[in-house]
């Protein structure tokens, strides 16, 4: 492993601000338009992609599952969790896209950049080793789902994962921005499936606005409903993927508040989604019927809401865990491709970037293989990516939070506001009490449960 | 008196252009006002971005911080070898 030296010492000092009528006049291309709403929304247009599909990703194959199983065990109590950390995906997605936007660089390279060797070569092989386990679990959902339909998973994750590699591989960055947000769009069917499951608008928007506890009072199984579902909708891997989507998209100083409101709609989208899902699990828990994962949920699922809804789950469930699987391998990818000081850029093709997408096709094709040997211990793997989830993003934030308050690298325009760092440290506090409760949970399962 | 870019508007004529002196009515120029430019950032020429320079080095951390670091990289590795024990528990 090796420091990046290509670009520090080339690329020009500090400097905050380019004269915009010089890039309209020197810069072919483009459109013009006649109506300034016009203009804001074909520039916004041009500028979302990163912030969408970063959050819209999150709900992959686990969370799926999750919020699934919440729904089904405590009905609709826990909506109003959801409510509470949209704003907390935001603020810390907003963080990366300051960092990303006021820097061009990814968050790999900036750790080992700001921190060092140690830290820089720790949160890499933190983040590969995370994202590698994820993977596996997204394959793991997609031979699921397809055996759910009656194709062999023995096909269906090696076409997967080609098709995966190919949706790379195009040396397009806006070719697979767009076929990633439409991936995204398609999630809408969540909400026609929570409104064939319905529940009851009033008790929705109760449950939604007002906290309440399943009765029972609070017992382990809740609390540890409650960290999965926190863990499952913040992830390490959206740092670094949304910070490297956002350098390889190149934008701009002025995007920066168009791609704020990206990420504010991404985040909204992807709680809707979220809250849907957990409604979807809600009617069996209407009906008493349990489930062990989702390809058993839209098999029971099928007297009630019919066998299109059946199929609807499956191919929903094998979506997820598709756009889970891009931007996992591409987080790694980008980052791994960032400290080696490789070019890495989907707008680059594989010859030009060889590094990067050696990278990619080995983390997607490793992962694939493993959910396809017999007997692989999935089991371990599942509470491997919880756990070291859960132990990297607490720490991760760290990093994060401390680069964004580096005034002699960012200026006073991009730094930290006092009050985002209020904001900010009672986050990261919140989530290493959660993440240490479930890393006690999973290396002694005994312990709070005694209590 | 604002001038034609005329690499861009080529084909935009004023009342009084003769090839020389560019200049045009209030309705003239109320019609180039209104013409905005939208280029995708990928089209756009690179920005000067804010970089690390080899001076900076890393970052200045107080010595707060640095304690906290320190205890944060124990706290990670000791978490880190509870779930290999673990992990290697649960493959027995």
């Amino acid at each position: 492993m090796k420091m990046k030296a290509t670009g520090w010492e080339t690329l020009p000092p500090l400097h905050t601000q380019v004269d915009e009528s010089a890039h309209v006049a020197s810069v072919p291309g483009g459109i013009v338009v006649h109506s300034n709403w016009l203009r804001k929304l074909l520039t916004f247009a041009m500028v979302m992609g990163p912030g969408l599909i970063v959050m819209e990703a999150d709900n992959d194959a686990g969370a799926v599952s999750t919020y699934t199983q919440a729904g089904a065990q405590y009905g609709t109590h826990l909506l109003w969790l959801l409510l509470l950390l949209l704003p907390i995906c935001y603020f810390i997605q907003e963080m990366v896209v300051r960092l990303g936007v006021a820097t061009g660089q990814g968050h790999a390279a900036m750790i080992y950049q700001r921190f060092g060797k140690w830290w820089g070569r720790f949160s890499l092989v933190d983040l590969l080793v995370v994202n590698f386990l994820t993977l596996v679990t997204e394959f793991a959902a997609i031979s699921l789902a397809m055996q759910g339909m009656g194709i062999d998973p023995r096909l269906a994750v090696p076409v997967s994962a080609v098709g995966l590699v190919a949706l790379v591989m195009t040396g397009s960055y806006r070719r697979w921005e767009r076929i990633t947000v439409i991936l995204c769009a398609l999630d809408i069917a969540w909400i026609w499936l929570a409104f064939r499951a319905g529940g009851g608008a009033g008790n929705v928007v109760h449950d939604t606005l007002i906290p309440t506890m399943p009765g029972g009072g609070i017992k382990p199984d809740l609390v540890f409903l409650v960290i999965a579902i926190v863990g499952t909708t913040i992830a390490p891997w959206q740092l670094f993927f949304q910070q490297s989507c956002v350098a390889d998209k190149r934008l701009r100083f002025k995007d920066l508040n168009w791609s704020r409101l990206d990420t504010a709609i991404g985040a909204a989208f992807t709680v809707i989604v979220a809250g849907c899902m957990m409604l979807v699990g809600n009617l069996l828990f209407r009906q008493h019927i349990p489930f062990t994962d989702p390809a058993q949920m839209a098999a029971a699922l099928t007297p009630t809401l019919g066998r299109a809804a059946h199929v609807a789950i499956l191919l929903l469930m094998v979506n997820a865990a598709v756009l889970g699987t891009t931007a996992i391998s591409l987080s790694s990818a980008w980052a791994y491709g960032e400290v080696m000081g490789w070019p890495s850029s989907l707008d680059l093709n594989p010859k030009q970037a060889p590094g990067f997408y050696t990278a990619y096709v080995a983390f997607v094709g490793l992962a694939a293989a493993l959910v396809l040997i017999p007997r692989a211990p999935l089991q371990v793997i599942i509470i491997g990516v919880q756990v070291l989830a859960g132990v990297i993003l607490p720490s991760a934030l760290i990093f994060l939070q401390l680069l964004l308050n580096d005034h002699e690298l960012l200026g006073d325009e991009y730094v930290n506001k006092p009050w985002n760092n209020v904001v900010n440290w009672a986050i990261i506090i919140i989530l290493f009490a959660l993440s240490l409760v479930l890393a006690v949970q999973v290396v002694a399962p005994n312990v709070l449960s005694a209590g | 008196m604002r001038t034609i870019n005329r690499e861009f508007w080529p084909d935009f004529k004023t009342s009084q252009d003769n090839g020389s002196s560019p200049s045009w009515t209030p309705d003239e120029e109320h019609k180039v006002r209104k013409q905005y430019h939208v280029i995708h950032p990928l089209d756009d020429a690179p920005e000067a971005k804010r970089m690390v320079t080899p001076e900076m080095g890393l970052l200045k951390l107080t010595p707060t911080v640095r304690a906290s670091l320190f205890a944060l990289r124990a706290y990670l590795l000791i978490m880190l070898g509870l779930v290999a024990y673990r992990v290697i528990t649960m493959a027995r």
